[in-house]
């Protein structure tokens, strides 16, 4: 901090008048910036907009009200997100349906359920993928959505940039992004479908940027497991090769992104591949029938996700896929027809 | 002295904050119970909280009131406690109440004083800030969010929707593994802790 000189008072008089002086064009040079800044948000590419969304993440600490509409439900949550740089936490009480409270220290995630008393601690490999995600698919993202700016609003009371991402083909869903002017936080986030109609909406309903989080406090409560059953899914890492699949059929802008083996209620474990185009992704579950378990054939749409469930004979054996994704369900349909089983 | 007092106001503080977010176990728990007890600093403090914990939750619901006067009740049990002290300048009948003995009183006052400019701020601020509910009815109204049947089918065979928790276990583990996409980070971790999918 550069130390301020010692002036006199005839000198400070003078100050104060110059500085009276100086609101005016002070107000117009905000003026110019805010003109600046909109030339600026017409020009952002995808990847742009996008990394400037997740550094805001990655700088700000806010607390905020969270509200998701989807297929006619809504829930909302209170968020405390807090970072130093290095380390992003967040808190997300769910203030609707079952009690239940979520922790995330970057890729670490532990889900409290007050009622059974049981814990969930988990590792998201996916969370910490990103920013490095966009260097790797940002040219497929750019090839399968443009951006348009869509002017501002106000949202949570604060003013924000419109961008609209909209697919290029029909095998995606498009995107409204509110983005608040100043730090680039995503504020409100609507996906569409083909129509323009909104399937899904998250959106803060009030939000205090740069608010006090102690991210001690929430490490303290993250782990405070005192009560709690704590359990761990059993994930196994595999490749899809290995497990004797593949997709023949690639699904445009769609890349393999990891591929697990989980145990499911059924006590066989299921095979999950995971794709994404960079902005939607898409799980491919693979389980051997089993008609004591597996049931009806179809499909499930809930807001902008949708579930295909289908039994295939493949090497002589029969299995039960469950495609799941934020996809239109014509996608889900290409990725069941390009699966093909290597023995 | 006076550092050490506000140390005590500041820790106080900081236990009716910790106490009200659930975040205090074994030790620490009774600690914070006994501060509270014994502090009316805390008391107020630990009012304040959960006066915000009710007006975030409910909007300016019976909860809210309910608990308020609740406090109200409580405050003027005590306020009527100390008043009913014998004072010597009571007992003349003087009507007049010196200032060391109406000491107690002030500061009871003072604490009145600031819980109802606290409620008064808290008020104001509901006002100004949309509960969520008031902002969940205006997201509902003019953006409605479509029921999804409007997604062109390629294929011609007609979809059967299906439900079974079977299915549910499964998208949640989608959700889980799916922070494959750049949306994911700002939002769509949040959007996944936030949403339950409704239960049949």
């Amino acid at each position: 901090m550069p130390r301020m000189p010692t002036l006199s008072w005839p000198r400070l008089i003078l100050l104060a008048a110059l500085l009276s002086g100086l609101v005016l064009p002070a107000v117009a040079d905000q003026g110019a910036t805010g003109a600046a800044s909109q030339v600026v948000a017409r020009e952002r590419s995808i990847s742009e907009w996008l990394l400037r969304m997740h550094e805001a993440s990655r700088r700000r600490a806010y607390i905020g009200t969270l509200v998701v509409s989807s297929g006619g439900s809504m829930a909302s949550a209170r968020v405390w997100h807090v970072c130093d740089g290095e380390q992003q936490m967040e808190r997300v009480e769910s203030l609707t349906g079952t009690p239940r409270s979520t922790f995330r220290r970057n890729d670490e995630v532990v889900t409290f359920s007050p009622l059974s008393r049981v814990a969930v601690a988990e590792k998201r490999e996916a969370l910490g993928l990103f920013p490095h995600l966009l260097k790797t698919v940002d040219a497929a993202i750019e090839q399968h959505y443009g951006a348009s700016p869509q002017g501002s609003e106000r949202v949570a009371g604060f003013e924000a940039d419109i961008v609209q991402l909209t697919p290029r083909d029909s095998l995606r869903f498009g995107y409204r992004i509110w983005s608040e002017k100043r730090t680039g936080l995503v504020v409100k986030l609507q996906t569409l479908d083909d129509q323009g109609r909104v399937l899904e909406q998250v959106a803060f309903s009030e939000l205090q940027l740069d608010a006090p989080v102690s991210m001690d406090k929430l490490n303290r409560m993250m782990g405070n497991t005192e009560g709690y059953k704590v359990e761990s899914p059993a994930l196994v890492k595999t490749t899809p090769a290995a497990e004797g699949w593949r997709l023949a059929q690639e699904v445009p802008g769609f890349r393999a992104m990891s591929c697990y083996r989980r145990p499911t209620a059924s006590g066989v474990d299921a095979l999950q591949w995971a794709f994404s185009d960079g902005l939607a992704s898409v799980s491919v579950f693979i389980e051997v029938y089993d008609p004591r378990h597996h049931g009806q054939e179809g499909l499930q749409a809930l807001g902008a996700t949708h579930a295909l469930v289908r039994r295939v004979m493949a090497g002589g054996t029969s299995w039960w896929l469950t495609l799941v994704g934020e996809v239109p369900a014509q996608t889900l349909q290409a990725f069941s027809q390009g699966l093909e089983r290597t023995r | 002295m006076q550092e050490t007092k506000m140390q005590q106001a500041e820790q106080a503080h900081e236990l009716a904050s910790a106490l009200a977010d659930g975040e205090l176990q074994g030790a620490e728990f009774t600690q914070a119970l006994l501060a509270l007890e014994s502090s009316p600093e805390a008391q107020s403090r630990w009012h304040s909280y959960h006066l915000v914990g009710d007006v975030m939750r409910a909007g300016a619901g019976a909860a809210v009131s309910a608990h308020d006067a609740e406090f109200v009740a409580r405050l003027r049990l005590r306020l009527h406690q100390e008043e009913g002290r014998p004072q010597p300048e009571a007992r003349l009948g003087l009507g007049v109440v010196s200032s060391s003995a109406n000491d107690s009183v002030w500061r009871w006052k003072l604490v009145a004083g600031l819980s109802s400019l606290a409620v008064v701020a808290v008020l104001g601020w509901q006002l100004a800030v949309p509960s969520p509910q008031a902002v969940q009815m205006a997201v509902s109204g003019p953006t409605p969010v479509q029921p999804q049947t409007s997604v062109a089918q390629t294929n011609a065979e007609p979809p059967v929707m299906i439900r079974d928790p079977r299915l549910d276990q499964l998208i949640t583990a989608h959700q889980q593994l799916g922070g494959t996409s750049a949306l994911q980070m700002p939002a769509g971790f949040l959007r996944n802790a936030t949403f339950e999918r409704p239960s049949r």
